[in-house]
């Protein structure tokens, strides 16, 4: 089948996906103990009947399905909600701090990802060597340190003794540096792991024997036969890491007190604001579909064998 | 006389393993001349893939070259530097492996693999090389070209596969073409036609043609001489009618027999009694001597070296027979 | 099957395998660490200067000396007893967690595998969506229905993880799944479920092992970071990812607080993954001429 036709499909899959989580995600908020209403209020005393008005007034006396219609018609207008800590619209809440914590997850998974590959094509080609010992070892120590520790290391060290970012707090760029490289240290060690142990296995392939004995340069060798064929698992990788990198950032935003979504849900899950969680969550599913199905799109166009086997379990 | 395009001289390639070093090549000299079809005949495991894929040092990781020349046009090849040796390969040394299934890059497409040497080698724009590219597929019989250069590998057969393969490395129009085992994963249909594709461009390209195989049929068919190797070692050397007509050694006898009789009879096959020897340990003086039916005490102790028998016929036996 | 087991493991010791595990480097000095924190766990009480929830006000934040090797923290609790304790507790939640995965996973895998088609189809497909969906945030959310506490920490990083067991059961499932042994018990007309159980399962157990010996570190580190946050391990246990918490608003005073704890989760998940990944190698005999 056409490229086209393999990409509309994973498309029209993902809908009903998101539609199954939503189902999902609001009967997880609905079972959830704590009355909404008696949230809402925080300890104002009022008249049983005045609850039973609100509970009215939110729907809340109607069934299940019913609840969840009147919720999924809020959301796609964009209506998350409104936070029951700080009244404001959850949404907006949600936009002010999306832009840190994607910014946050694009320079981690970049470090990550150029470390990562970088190391392994040089430890793929020198294998065997001094250089490729330290490193193998170095990546098992990498990815067995707790990245939460080791952004407390990072500022105790970096930012209290040497001085040279900010402890916490957003100042600008740099202070998205030292909680990058926490969140991007046991990522990268597995992504060097499997470029190096993918670069391995196609090197050995005939069709990169063909290639020497083409006599092209080895440089063309190396990138468009061989590399071009071993970092299809790893840009796999790239696109489950994402929402990896979600759950990631939600303690290290919290550790490095910036302004991100992540910090906000620990927050709201503390003050147990559930609108927010709610809505945060919505987000994070929905971003980790994206991801997902982006992913299937993009090996559909970097491996031509997979639009063509169909049914076939990789 | 002919001149000489190749000369091996005591080559030695022996493989590196846990269990010791496998001594793959032990010894070896041949001179391949120019314009001819030399066959390498022999049982798995003799060496032959290694010997032919010594010449452009194309064996895997754990081989080790201990010793020998390769002379190549007034070059030795093993002695060339890797940049060196990028620009001999492809363009005067190709190579048709055994294996078309695997050999292709499954990512890239088929009109690209062919037109690389092109571009690689003679630095020809990428326009003309996928238009040459089509034109050595259509050349090789792949039908549509245009539209199957489009194509990535998996959409071909084997038989195309090989094909183009075979396109490929003839891009460059070589001097010397080694085909190791061109048609052993074929279907037997396909087998013939590739051949009689190789034997086509050999004549219109005027190339030397090495081909390695274990099919004395195939050898019949194809080739001016003949290179019989045992366990690492060549035993005879001769043109193609005087090995078949009067082979000398009795491993190449045993062979010629294996195959008349199949061919005449459906009874039961003359079998060289044993096994091939393990190449960690062979066997001390001639290496055949355990299976031998001619083999005398000289046989145990003494190798034997090859000898000329009559023009252009050597063979490496103290008893050969006439 | 315990009978099993051990003519196994009395195999394994006179075993070539395990003479040329011996030559890894790298797996006999995670077995060593792994070792050594097994011995911290098992003997705590023995060993620990003093008790983890001894509080001590005159001694509070004391930096590393020899009566308190890795310093006090600020209830004046020594730091070093404290991370001696937290092993046991360490392993213990590794091992439950582990435990718990592939008590989920395995079985799931199993009926994939053997009965294939709809099933296969709808239970790779659960597995495929919680495993792509963040991890941390799926185990806060389960934590958040069920409460803080070390338990349910347990079951919501076990719920969050499961997938390898059922992609690897699974895998070996279909692969044995075919052979004439089965065939031939079918025919005798034995259970599917006895089956599962007295052909298929034993031949899982080993990759089993190796994976659970890789998941172990992730298990830790997951159940760490979740006290860290303060959904786990409530004070006053000695939980590694609890005493970072704790420490943390001293990091800058006091910084032996955190540096040791973290220190600690480390070497343990350090530990598995040397040995688990020397294992992994033994094991298979692809890797191992590679």
């Amino acid at each position: 089948m056409g490229l086209l036709t393999y990409i509309t499909k994973k498309l029209l899959i993902g809908i009903p996906v998101i539609f199954g989580v939503t189902i999902i995600l609001f009967y997880i908020m609905y079972i959830l103990p704590g009355d909404p209403i008696q949230l809402l209020l925080s300890g104002e005393r009022v008249t049983p009947e005045r609850v039973e008005e609100l509970r009215r007034a939110w729907g809340l006396d109607q069934p299940v399905y019913v609840q969840y219609f009147y919720w999924l018609s809020r959301i796609i207008r964009g209506d998350l909600g409104i936070s029951i800590v700080t009244k404001q619209p959850v949404s907006l809440l949600i936009l002010q701090r999306l832009p840190y914590t994607l910014a946050l997850m694009l320079t981690s998974i970049l470090l990550s990802y150029v470390i990562g590959v970088l190391t392994g094509i040089i430890t793929a080609l020198k294998r065997g060597s001094l250089l490729d010992s330290i490193l193998s070892t170095s990546s098992i120590i990498c990815y067995s340190i707790p990245g939460f520790w080791f952004g407390l290391i990072l500022m105790l060290i970096f930012a209290y003794y040497l001085r040279l970012f900010p402890v916490s707090g957003y100042e600008g760029w740099h202070s998205l540096i030292l909680p990058a490289l926490s969140l991007a240290l046991p990522s990268s060690a597995y992504v060097m792991r499997l470029t190096r142990a993918e670069m391995i296995e196609v090197l050995g392939e005939d069709y990169v024997r063909t290639a020497w004995a083409k006599g092209l340069s080895k440089r063309r060798v190396l990138l468009v036969h061989a590399l071009r064929n071993a970092i299809i698992p790893v840009v796999t990788m790239f696109f489950l890491d994402l929402p990896w990198l979600m759950g990631g950032a939600v303690v290290i935003e919290t550790l490095f007190a910036l302004p991100g979504m992540g910090r906000l849900l620990y927050v709201s899950i503390l003050k147990q604001d559930y609108p927010v969680v709610q809505g945060i969550v919505l987000i994070i599913t929905i971003l980790t579909v994206v991801c997902n199905t982006l992913g299937d799109v993009v090996i559909a166009i970097l491996d031509p064998r997979i639009r063509f086997e169909r049914g076939r379990s990789v | 006389m002919p001149r000489t395009l190749l000369s091996i001289k005591d080559l030695r390639v022996y493989y590196e393993t846990i269990r010791g070093y496998v001594k793959a090549v032990d010894s070896v000299d041949l001179e391949i001349y120019e314009g001819e079809s030399f066959c390498l005949v022999g049982e798995t495991g003799c060496g032959k893939s290694t010997l032919a894929l010594a010449i452009p040092r194309l064996l895997p990781p754990n081989a080790r070259i201990l010793s020998g020349s390769i002379m190549f046009k007034n070059i030795d090849l093993l002695k060339l530097s890797d940049s060196e040796l990028e620009e001999i390969r492809g363009r005067d040394i190709a190579v048709v492996f055994q294996n078309p299934m695997s050999s292709l890059n499954p990512v890239l497409r088929i009109g690209l693999q062919v037109g690389e040497p092109l571009v690689a080698h003679f630095k020809t724009p990428w326009r003309e090389a996928l238009i040459s590219a089509i034109k050595q597929l259509s050349r090789v019989g792949i039908p549509d070209p245009h539209l199957r250069s489009k194509d990535y590998p998996h959409a071909f057969s084997g038989g195309m596969k090989q094909r183009s393969m075979i396109a490929m490395m003839t891009s460059c129009k070589p001097s010397l073409l080694i085909a190791d085992e061109p048609t052993t994963a074929l279907d037997v249909t396909i087998q013939a036609q590739v051949l009689r594709l190789i034997r086509e461009l050999k004549e219109e390209y005027g190339l030397t043609l090495l081909l390695i195989t274990h099919n004395f049929g195939i050898v019949a068919e194809m080739c001016d001489r003949v290179g019989v190797m045992y366990a690492g070692k060549l035993v005879e050397v001769g043109n193609v009618i005087d090995i078949f007509e009067s082979p000398l050694h009795p491993y190449t006898k045993g062979l010629i027999e294996c195959v008349i009789a199949r061919r005449k009879s459906k009874s039961r096959l003359s079998q060289i009694p044993g096994a091939p020897p393990s190449l960690i340990n062979p066997p001390g003086g001639c290496r055949f001597h355990p299976r031998c039916l001619y083999a005398t005490s000289r046989c145990t102790s003494e190798e034997p070296g090859l000898i000329e028998v009559s023009r252009e016929h050597l063979v490496a036996c103290h008893n050969y027979v006439r | 099957m315990i009978r099993l087991i051990s003519e196994r493991i009395k195999l394994l010791s006179n075993n070539e395998t395990f003479k040329l595990f011996l030559t890894y480097k790298r797996g006999v000095i995670g077995l060593l660490l792994l070792s050594l924190m097994v011995f911290l766990a098992l003997t705590a009480d023995f060993i620990a200067p003093k008790r983890f929830d001894e509080v001590d006000p005159s001694s509070r934040l004391l930096p590393p000396s020899i009566k308190y090797l890795f310093g006090t923290d600020h209830l004046g609790r020594d730091v070093f007893s404290r991370v001696i304790y937290g092993a046991r507790i360490a392993l213990w939640v590794g091992l439950l967690v582990v435990l718990v995965e592939a008590g989920i996973g395995v079985p799931l895998g199993l009926l994939a595998g053997f009965y294939g088609g709809k099933v296969d189809k709808f239970i790779s497909a659960i597995t495929d969506l919680i495993w792509a969906f963040p991890p941390i945030v799926l185990a806060l959310a389960i934590v958040t229905i069920l409460g803080p506490g070390l338990t349910n920490v347990v079951v919501a990083v076990a719920v969050v993880s499961w997938a390898p067991y059922t992609r690897v059961v699974r895998a070996k499932t279909l692969s044995i799944v075919s052979r004439e042994f089965i065939i031939a018990a079918r025919a005798i007309g034995e259970s599917s479920f006895s089956i599962m159980l007295r052909y298929i399962l034993p031949n899982t157990l080993p990759p089993i092992i190796v994976l659970a010996t890789l998941t172990i570190p992730s298990a830790i580190l997951y159940t760490t970071a979740l006290s860290f946050l303060g959904f786990g391990a409530q004070p006053p246990t000695p939980d590694w990812g609890l005493m970072l918490s704790e420490g943390r608003d001293y990091i800058f005073k006091a910084p032996w607080c955190c540096v040791f704890p973290g220190l600690f989760i480390t070497l343990t998940a350090l530990s598995f993954n040397l040995l688990g990944d020397a294992l992994r190698e033994v094991l298979d005999p692809k890797l191992r001429y590679g």
